[in-house]
């Protein structure tokens, strides 16, 4: 039965893959690619030259975070075997290619071995349930601004994770990397609000007061930096000399904003769910947060001026007279 | 008045309205019925700006239509997940003072300081209807605004409809149900492959309710009677 079923999984996972290939745009593919090119060879120098397996477990835990954040529990309890199968199977394929690569070029055995054990167990957990009773009591959260709405859901829908790693990242901010890790995860938190598409009715009612894109920009900038406003605290009094760390974590997480921004506003069809934002954001982050951000920020520049103005053009469709 | 010129629309290869022209007049509620896949709600997404039109105008007042002069309630409702149904009406009445949402709410019951996700079919559609209130726009579209509502929701809607009229104000709605209708338009506009075929006036609904039992009536018999004599034999 499993066996059967990899094939029709499989296919429409790369039906899928063509489909977001379509998303993001032939073009920019093109122009992205001898970015990506340097930014793969970089990738494989770091692997050569490193003892430790940090890409894999880099990969592992991005992996886990996408795991967590899956939406497809109904339709594949819909399908005759466990889900577990379908995890194991998904990041198994998913995961082969880099494993290969690293396996191949530099011979290095030991991140496609984090990898591929890590994608393993990550597969035998199973993805958090959304709408159970246990959620029925999620905060109100009235004090965060309401055109920051996007937040006050988000907030709503993982409260106790972001409370858990927010209580944590206090606990323990003595460590350097700690805030640092904060700031990555509760970016990578921030930036999954951004994965649903409000009616056309809401937009309208924020659409022309102020530069909407800009706007909704700086809203999410200045509502993530005040909730993380503690940590930072902490971190300018117990590790004041790096300061520049935490400036550039700060930066990165607002790039990473704009792109979800821009990506969900480039592709409003009211009523509709980004199916894609996942991906997008995986990738962002795995471009934004790597040591090797440099070699790709030129790519993450290009992406978000298209991002843009493909934003402002979707919105212009379906906000201006007709 | 609101006046639509010429309008046509596509899906693909589909032509969904022909050259519809018809207008609406202000201070009036105008039904507009017709089978599924007439183009009523296509008509809605068109006027309101979620689908554009191949050709066509729409007016009103002579100034070409933008979607801020319209406040639309939709088939099926869509709801931004974990939203509480206060912050949406909170967001629909930014910038006007005068939406007491409480006052509002007595109509309803609705719980407000809830995920709206929890809400059922009906309450939602009760809260898209408040929502459409608060925004207080000069044309209100409600596309099937009786289903799935219970049968006291409906007269309330209907009042509620009744008490919106203004001349300041254009109301349109579409329904299955011909009760629905007749109870509350002045005019209903029967839709049919793309066009406004006819329009009646109040008097004549009767006239429309019978037009629609002898157009259901050719299209089904033959398929009845074959059916029915099978049983039969």
């Amino acid at each position: 039965m499993v066996l059967s079923i990899i094939p029709v999984v499989l296919n429409i996972r790369v039906k899928q893959c063509y489909r977001l290939l379509k998303e993001i745009g032939l073009i920019l593919l093109v122009l992205v690619a001898p970015i990506a090119f340097v930014g793969l060879m970089g990738v494989l120098e770091v692997v050569a030259r490193n003892e430790f397996p940090e890409v894999g477990i880099y990969v592992t835990v991005l992996l886990f975070f996408v795991h967590l954040q899956r939406r497809d529990h109904n339709f594949l309890k819909q399908i005759p075997i466990r889900s577990m199968w379908i995890y194991l199977m998904e990041y198994s394929f998913a995961l082969l290619p880099v494993s290969l690569l690293f396996l191949l070029l530099v011979g290095d055995w030991k991140n496609p071995l984090v990898m591929q054990i890590g994608g393993l167990l990550i597969g035998l957990i199973p993805p958090a349930r959304r709408y159970g009773k246990n959620w029925l009591r999620s905060p109100r959260l009235n004090w965060f601004p309401l055109d920051a709405f996007e937040w006050r859901c988000g907030l709503r829908k993982n409260w106790f994770f972001i409370g858990l790693v927010y209580v944590l990242g206090l606990l323990l901010a003595k460590f350097v990397a700690t805030t640092l890790l904060i700031v990555i995860l509760l970016a990578y938190g921030g930036a999954s609000v951004y994965n649903q598409i409000e009616g056309k009715e809401i937009i309208e009612q924020l659409y022309f007061q102020k530069p909407f894109l800009r706007t909704k920009t700086w809203t999410a900038f200045w509502v993530f930096n005040a909730f993380l406003a503690p940590h930072y605290l902490l971190f300018l009094l117990l590790h004041t000399q790096y300061w520049y760390l935490l400036l550039v974590a700060i930066i990165v997480a607002f790039l990473l904003f704009c792109v979800v921004i821009f990506y969900k506003y480039a592709n409003f069809f009211p009523g509709r769910v980004l199916v894609n934002h996942q991906m997008i954001l995986a990738i962002s982050m795995v471009a934004l947060f790597s040591p090797l951000m440099p070699v790709f920020l030129p790519g993450i520049l290009i992406y978000l001026f298209v991002l843009w103005q493909r934003a402002h053009k979707n919105l212009q469709h379906y906000y201006a007279e007709h | 008045m609101l006046s639509i010129e010429n309008l046509t629309v596509t899906y693909g290869e589909q032509e969904v309205l022909r050259q519809l022209s018809t207008r609406f007049e202000y201070n009036e509620i105008h039904g507009i019925v017709g089978m599924n896949g007439a183009g009523k709600t296509t008509l809605f997404n068109t006027l309101y700006g979620f689908k554009k039109a191949q050709n066509g105008r729409i007016l009103l007042d002579g100034a070409v239509l933008d979607s801020r002069q319209i406040a639309f309630l939709e088939t099926r409702n869509y709801f931004y997940p974990y939203l509480h149904g206060r912050e949406y009406l909170q967001l629909l009445s930014l910038g006007k003072q005068d939406f007491d949402i409480n006052e509002w709410n007595r109509l309803f019951d609705l719980p407000l300081d809830t995920p709206v996700d929890q809400y059922s079919t009906g309450m939602k559609k009760k809260l898209a209807f408040m929502g459409m209130l608060a925004l207080d726009r000069p044309i209100v579209i409600l596309d099937e605004p009786f289903n799935g509502v219970d049968v006291e929701s409906n007269e309330k809607i209907r009042q509620i409809l009744e008490r919106i009229r203004s001349p300041k104000r254009i109301i349109l709605l579409s329904s299955h149900i011909m009760g629905s209708l007749t109870g509350v338009c002045d005019r209903i506009s029967y839709l049919t492959k793309g066009e406004m075929s006819r329009t009646f006036l109040q008097k004549d609904f009767g006239q429309l309710e019978e037009m629609l039992q002898e157009l259901i009536r050719q299209q089904i018999e033959g398929t009845l009677d074959d059916l029915f004599g099978k049983i039969a034999v």
